[in-house]
């Protein structure tokens, strides 16, 4: 688990999932609430995608259950990302990166930390891979 | 019991030439569209069982120390060397650029080959470099085929199981069954879980989520499937699975799929081992083109070149050998009739020119190997006489690695 540390006045927060290595990718994001020892995934539906389709592979990290609420309540709280790579051709490596960006826009946003996953399937044909970041206000 | 007797009727077909035997059949009759993996050992007749084969840039230059003698570069007695730079790099490729930019596709099939042996000739040192080649069609490139890509879709609902153990975990079994969870907590950690009876005695079997994974964990592993049946190992293969049907489909389904293969090589002679002292010796270019035709025939046309030194030729024709190749498939990826012909000109051997006319058959016996028979009417040339005359030809013969 990587931690990250956020700034509560520098804006939304964002995940970007960046997938490199010649497998299908498969991943789905969702946001946990781990306070009070009552953890809750604040994810509606969980974000599925994968890196074959064209689109956007980041996301707004928010509670979709109450969109508006201040940054302050997202200290604690885990980005949980799963990952299942399917080998179908050379079995070369991956590299993966869960990047955590700030700002206003996502386009401006700062990269503020990330989790990085790195390997190979070993022969298999898929795998699974988590990658868990937990959020610390500054 | 159909293959067993094609099997049976295959074997006892023994090799026929009604006139001009000359040295080993199976060398000169087959057509052979198979390119060499190893272009540069191809062409130098070697088949080193000991291939180095680096996987990254820094291994590849370790691996070139032998060309080097007290700093002088030179050509090693034996050396064998396979390597291909882009599948290096792809571990930071992202597959959208592999999708969508073609260079990069041809790169990735793409590999180098380096070779050096020594021989009995005026010029013992022999080193060869060899690149090979393929462009493939969506369906014949497993990591671009649309077909693997919708199997996988329509098996998405089984891809993260064991996400949804630890959302049912999180969500329900450490807040609703505070004790339970201190108690497997390692069991948690490794995902493995055995809370069907915990989950019945605390009434939460009702619950519309423990009820939604059942119900996806049953329609996974079947009816009979319980959760305290469920292990890490199980998960892992049933994943494995999945892909690997999905994969032999693929195979079943496009085993002719349109696609070109390529190889070249040149081979450089030395007197003595110094790379300085080296000349050209000869080049070697291999290609087979596949094209689908329908679900269950394909057409593969192919040849190879061959242009020894100069110094080599024994008259004054142009100094090259090569033969087209032709051949009609009709059958499926474990079993296919053929029709084929060829066209052959050697300047090196005691048939000068040939044409082939052939009946066969290829017949899968294992993953990788291949038995093949044919039999057909040759029209031959020898150097030794002016007139052509035909003979019946056949033959029997066990592949490696056919496509």
């Amino acid at each position: 688990m990587t931690e990250v540390q956020f700034d509560l006045q520098g804006g939304k927060l964002w995940a970007t999932i960046v997938m490199k290595g010649l497998y299908r990718i498969y991943y789905r994001y969702s946001l946990w609430s781990m306070q009070e020892n009552k953890p809750v995934v604040l994810t509606d539906p969980p974000f599925i995608n994968n890196n074959i389709s064209p689109h956007d592979d980041f996301v707004q990290v928010r509670n979709d259950f109450s969109p508006n609420e201040g940054l302050s309540k997202y200290d604690g709280r885990e980005v949980f990302v799963e990952f299942n790579i399917i080998n179908t051709g050379d079995d070369n490596g991956y590299n993966i990166e869960v990047v955590i960006s700030q700002g206003n826009n996502y386009t401006t946003s700062v990269e503020i930390g990330k989790d990085h996953l790195e390997g190979d399937l070993g022969g298999s044909s898929s795998k699974d891979e988590f990658a868990i970041i937990k959020l610390k206000k500054q | 019991m159909k293959r067993v007797f094609i099997f049976l009727l295959l074997v006892i077909i023994i090799k026929i030439e009604v006139k001009g035997q000359t040295g080993n059949l199976s060398d000169k009759y087959k057509l052979d569209f198979v390119i060499p993996d190893i272009p540069a050992f191809k062409a130098l007749n070697i088949d080193p069982s000991n291939i180095l084969r680096p996987s990254d840039v820094k291994k590849f230059a370790v691996m070139l120390a032998p060309f080097y003698n007290n700093g002088h570069p030179g050509i090693p007695k034996n050396f064998a060397l396979e390597f291909s730079p882009w599948k290096m790099q792809s571990k930071n490729w992202l597959l959208s650029d592999y999708y969508n930019n073609g260079i990069k596709r041809l790169s990735y099939n793409s590999s180098f080959s380096l070779g050096a042996a020594t021989d009995a000739t005026d010029h013992p040192s022999k080193v060869a470099i060899g690149y090979r080649f393929s462009f493939l069609s969506k369906n014949a490139d497993p990591i671009r085929s649309d077909y693997i890509t919708q199997q996988l879709d329509a098996n998405l609902p089984g891809r993260f199981l064991r996400g949804d153990l630890i959302t049912f975990w999180l969500t329900k079994i450490i807040s609703q069954l505070p004790s339970y969870y201190i108690t497997h907590k390692e069991e948690f950690k490794t995902f493995l879980t055995k809370i069907g009876d915990e989950v019945a005695k605390k009434g939460l079997e009702n619950d519309s989520s423990w009820f939604a994974l059942k119900a996806k964990l049953q329609n996974v592993f079947g009816k009979k499937f319980r959760l305290k049946d469920l292990s890490d190992t199980l998960v892992t293969k049933y994943l494995d699975n999945s892909v690997e049907k999905i994969m032999d489909d693929y195979k079943e389904k496009f085993w002719n799929a349109t696609r070109f293969d390529g190889a070249l090589s040149f081979v450089g002679e030395s007197r003595d081992s110094l790379i300085s002292g080296t000349r050209f010796s000869s080049f070697n270019a291999w290609f087979t083109s596949s094209i689908r035709m329908k679900e269950k025939m394909q057409l593969l046309a192919g040849g190879s070149v061959k242009m020894p030194h100069g110094d080599l030729s024994e008259n004054d024709k142009t100094p090259l050998d090569f033969n087209l190749n032709l051949r009609l498939l009709r059958g499926n990826s474990d079993f296919r009739f053929f029709a084929e012909a060829q066209v052959t000109n050697r300047n090196y051997s005691e048939i000068e020119k040939s044409f082939l006319l052939n009946l066969g058959a290829e017949i899968r016996i294992s993953e990788k190997f291949w038995i093949m028979a044919n039999t057909g009417l040759e029209n031959v040339k020898e150097k030794s006489q002016d007139n052509w005359f035909n003979r019946l030809v056949a033959n029997l013969d066990l592949r490696y690695g056919f496509n």
